[in-house]
């Protein structure tokens, strides 16, 4: 329906917009920097929240998939000088493949499993990450990843990546939406609360949760390789469980029901330290804090809170994701 | 085939037990093409073990189930109403994460295929197929006197309505059968009549109705073969009027309100 | 060192880090039976209990002999609050909100244990002193032998309990079905409770053990409670004999590849097994229907 397509399109468009004149207030480089960083996280959270809200499944794992889409693209283009065009798909193929290997055992067992053998993969890539010494510089890391250039535009600051980036959300967030609003959402949405009902209409359920785990892998390796090309030195660091759980962490926080939820929470856990800078060092006590009171007192996150209710995108009628 | 190309489902001598509780015993059954079939018993009796082993739900320990001929007791659950099988639950299973048209419009998943990349992208065919869903969708509502409501949200509408949109869900699909499972509980008198149009009506475009129920008056005026269960075993089966009169039904079964006329 | 004996080297230090995670499995094991919640706390239970233990002896100067104790049962009121706060207001809450209330948990334990002592490692001084036995051209640390004797001494309390003791066998009743134990009269929240305590003051345990030989700190949590899940599946999740054969099994397998391949990727061997485990056998290696009747003891 072409009404749908044009919501789809328009919220879309929208979040590219208003990002853009945030860009434009806001201008100081160190700040668009870290919007930049914020939509990297909010093309993971998106994944995420499809994965979380809508088929009910969980992942520990993401900054482990963000991690394998950097590293390849980094040691591609480094180490084996291949242009960015190609370790682009690479990338993105290598992370799916392994999320389709490790999700296709793990998916048919209970939401706690998937959990754990998220976790442990997360672990064991952090380990490779660290002992793999040759390939990817150990604790230390390894720099020198080239930048990339589209359309003859080399992103070389901060602004042009920002474009980049927010373009690439925009892109992700279209793609999700039309996705919540088809035969495939409404199956992921009927697994979530009903699964047994969700397979007396047909839906096979193991395939569909495999397919939207391996789809949030490819959304989290295409932020790596964002990252990689951004950033342009790697280090293992920054793929530690930690930035898994904060990941889930800013998707339930925002309401795991709901992908506006993932963009709220995403926002407010990227910027809240930053502009809270003397909670520095507490940040991890700050997020627990923040985590735990919203699971008990609001466990369907801050998305729909009346209060800033002004402030939230409006869904029309007849169209609900 | 006992009843050849007639049979559109049959059961053979199937068994199902969960731990030391037989729930059904070399249970056999046919239902006829294009009938509305009933499945009474007290509670405990099997009903909607049944179902569970027709939809696929669960497996028998021994026994065999056909379908058009075709043995459907092997089969995963959703490749079940991909036969043309569909059903509603006892306990009312409707989706409250969505509006009233879209816990329709997931009745049409079988007659869909769009991917989750091409659902993504929604380029021409997806988009195509999503508009044919919505308007299958509203033609069903329509069937089920229901149209109008569907941006709505389930808890806006009373339990019955709740109701009619679970059955309008399974009839949506344009299933070959229909499984309801206790379609009455809940309903008053009034909202019973419209249930016997409703379930009348569904027979009508073709749909063969297998129903569990309670409400035995319901199910004497609508049925056209009643199969009537006890701890798992069929004790009777016939028409209304065969079963009405049949001792042991009356014995187990209807004894309290029928045995005394 | 002949060789045989680095190899009994290595088996002495694998059987140590293997009670550990024997101990942290029992913990997984003990909320899994009354909730069939996966605590990923558990692990920091571990850690909580190896800080506490080092803030009473180190900064309060308490003898280690009452630290420890402290220390535990410090760790199993803390389990009892969390159960109390967070996990008993969620009724009917889907399993994917009780996973993240359990890591909020563990963030918040973690945040509130660098809140208070800092990124900085700490150790306690050894149970009875750092004189090396020496065995067969092995040494042995006279805190391996205690940790080896906690774990034995654990267990042997947790068979007499869930067989001898009401509270113990109401737990038990609780894990097979929790309405028939509220039917036959048992508080089935009460026990939910309990066993959150008891495996908070197990991990408790478990942290004070170690903290002597190997230094704790506030991340130290997530490494030992992963690899005490892995110790669970491993084991069968439920199976508290399971969880100790694994856990030691585990702990041996990581302290040779330490010691024969690459110590670097010695945290990833637990792990990896924890995966074969989860794709190839989810019901744990043992599980064949004689061994799942020893389930719950």
């Amino acid at each position: 329906m072409k009404k749908y397509l044009t919501t789809s399109f328009s919220k879309s468009a929208y979040v590219f917009t208003g990002a853009v004149i945030l860009m434009a207030i806001v201008r100081n480089p160190y700040h668009v920097g870290i919007l930049v960083f914020l939509g990297m996280n909010i093309i993971i959270t998106i994944g995420l929240s499809l994965l979380m809200g809508y088929a009910g499944q969980i992942s520990l794992g993401q900054a482990a998939f963000f991690g394998i889409g950097a590293y390849t693209t980094g040691i591609l283009t480094t180490k084996l000088g291949l242009p960015v065009a190609v370790s682009f798909p690479l990338s993105i193929l290598l992370t799916i493949s392994v999320a389709f290997v490790i999700g296709i055992p793990t998916l048919r067992l209970r939401g706690h499993y998937l959990a754990m053998a998220t976790l442990g993969l997360g672990e064991i890539v952090h380990i490779v990450f660290n002992e793999l010494i040759p390939l990817t510089g150990g604790p230390s890391g390894f720099g020198n990843i080239p930048l990339i250039r589209i359309f003859g535009i080399e992103l070389d600051n901060d602004y042009k990546y920002f474009i980049f980036v927010w373009a690439i959300v925009a892109i992700v967030l279209f793609l999700s939406l039309n996705i919540i609003n088809s035969r495939v959402g409404r199956a992921l949405k009927a697994i979530h609360k009903e699964e047994q009902t969700a397979s007396t209409l047909g839906v096979n359920t193991s395939r569909l949760k495999l397919s939207v785990f391996v789809l949030s892998s490819g959304f989290a390796a295409l932020a790596g390789f964002l990252y990689a090309h951004y950033v342009t030195f790697l280090s293992p660091g920054t793929f530690s469980l930690g930035f898994s759980i904060l990941l889930v962490t800013m998707v339930a926080v925002g309401g795991m029901e709901n992908i506006w939820g993932a963009l709220i929470g995403t926002t407010v856990l990227t910027l809240l330290p930053e502009y809270l800078r003397f909670f520095k060092d507490f940040d991890i006590l700050i997020y627990g804090i923040i985590l735990i009171s919203i699971m008990i007192l609001r466990p369907e996150g801050l998305y729909g809170i009346k209060i800033p209710g002004f402030l939230l995108p409006r869904s029309k009628k007849g169209d609900n994701e | 085939m006992n009843n050849g190309s007639d049979t559109i489902l049959a059961a053979k001598a199937v068994t199902k037990r969960f731990g030391g509780l037989v729930a059904v015993s070399d249970l056999s059954l046919d239902v006829r093409h294009g009938s509305i079939t009933a499945i009474i018993g007290p509670n405990g009796a099997g009903k909607t073990t049944l179902f569970n082993l027709i939809s696929g739900l669960i497996r028998p320990d021994s026994g065999t189930i056909f379908f058009k001929g075709e043995r459907i007791d092997t089969k995963r659950p959703w490749e079940i109403p991909y036969l043309g099988i569909s059903r509603t639950f006892q306990n009312l299973r409707v989706f409250h994460n969505m509006n009233i048209i879209e816990n329709v419009m997931t009745g049409r998943y079988t007659h869909s295929s769009g991917g989750i990349l091409s659902c993504a992208a929604r380029l021409g065919a997806a988009r195509r197929e999503e508009q044919k869903i919505r308007e299958k969708a509203l033609y069903w509502m329509k069937f089920m006197n229901i149209d109008g409501i569907g941006a709505k949200k389930l808890k806006e509408v009373p339990f019955e309505t709740q109701r009619i949109v679970e059955i309008t869900r399974a009839v949506a699909a344009e299933p070959e059968l229909v499984l309801l499972d206790e379609p009455a509980a809940g309903l008053n008198i009034t909202e019973t009549k419209n249930l016997i149009d409703t379930i009348y009506r569904i027979r009508e475009i073709g749909t063969t109705v297998l129903i569990v129920e309670h409400d035995i008056d319901l199910i004497m005026e609508i049925s056209d073969h009643i199969i009537v269960l006890d701890f798992g075993k069929k004790i009777a089966d016939g028409t209304a009027k065969q079963v009405r009169n049949d001792r042991k039904v009356i014995a187990v079964y209807l004894g309290e309100e029928y045995g005394k006329q | 060192m002949s060789f045989a004996s680095q190899l009994l080297q290595y088996t002495l230090s694998g059987i140590t880090i293997g009670s550990i995670y024997a101990l942290v499995a029992i913990g997984f094991n003990i909320i899994y039976n009354s909730t069939g919640i996966i605590n990923l706390a558990q692990g920091d239970f571990v850690m909580l209990g190896g800080m506490i233990a080092v803030f009473f002896h180190n900064t309060l100067h308490f003898p280690l002999v009452a630290s420890g104790p402290i220390a535990a049962l410090i760790v199993a009121l803390i389990g009892i609050l969390f159960e109390r706060f967070a996990i008993h207001p969620l009724k009917n809450a889907s399993v994917i909100t009780l996973v993240i209330i359990t890591i909020a948990a563990s963030i918040l334990f973690k945040g509130g244990a660098m809140f208070l002592w800092g990124k900085d490692a700490y150790s306690l001084p050894s149970f009875s002193g750092d004189e090396p036995i020496r065995f067969l051209g092995a040494t042995i640390l006279p805190q391996t032998i205690w940790i080896i004797c906690v774990l034995l001494f654990i267990v042997a309390a947790l068979v007499c309990f869930f067989r001898y003791t009401m509270v113990g066998r109401a737990m038990k009743a609780c894990s097979y079905n929790k309405r028939a134990a509220n039917i036959v009269g048992i508080n089935v929240n009460n026990m939910v409770m309990l066993s959150f305590g008891l495996s908070a003051l197990i991990g408790g345990i478990a942290g004070v053990i170690i903290t002597p030989i190997s230094l704790i700190e506030y991340e130290k949590g997530s490494l030992l409670g992963l690899k005490g899940f892995g110790a669970a599946v491993f084991g069968g999740l439920g199976n508290m004999g399971g969880a100790v054969a694994a856990g030691i099994l585990i702990g041996l397998l990581e302290s040779y590849s330490a010691g024969l391949l690459s110590s670097g990727y010695k945290d990833a061997v637990a792990l990896i097994i924890l995966l074969l485990v989860l794709f190839f056998r989810p019901g744990g290696i043992f599980a064949r229907k004689e061994v799942q009747k020893l389930k719950h003891y």
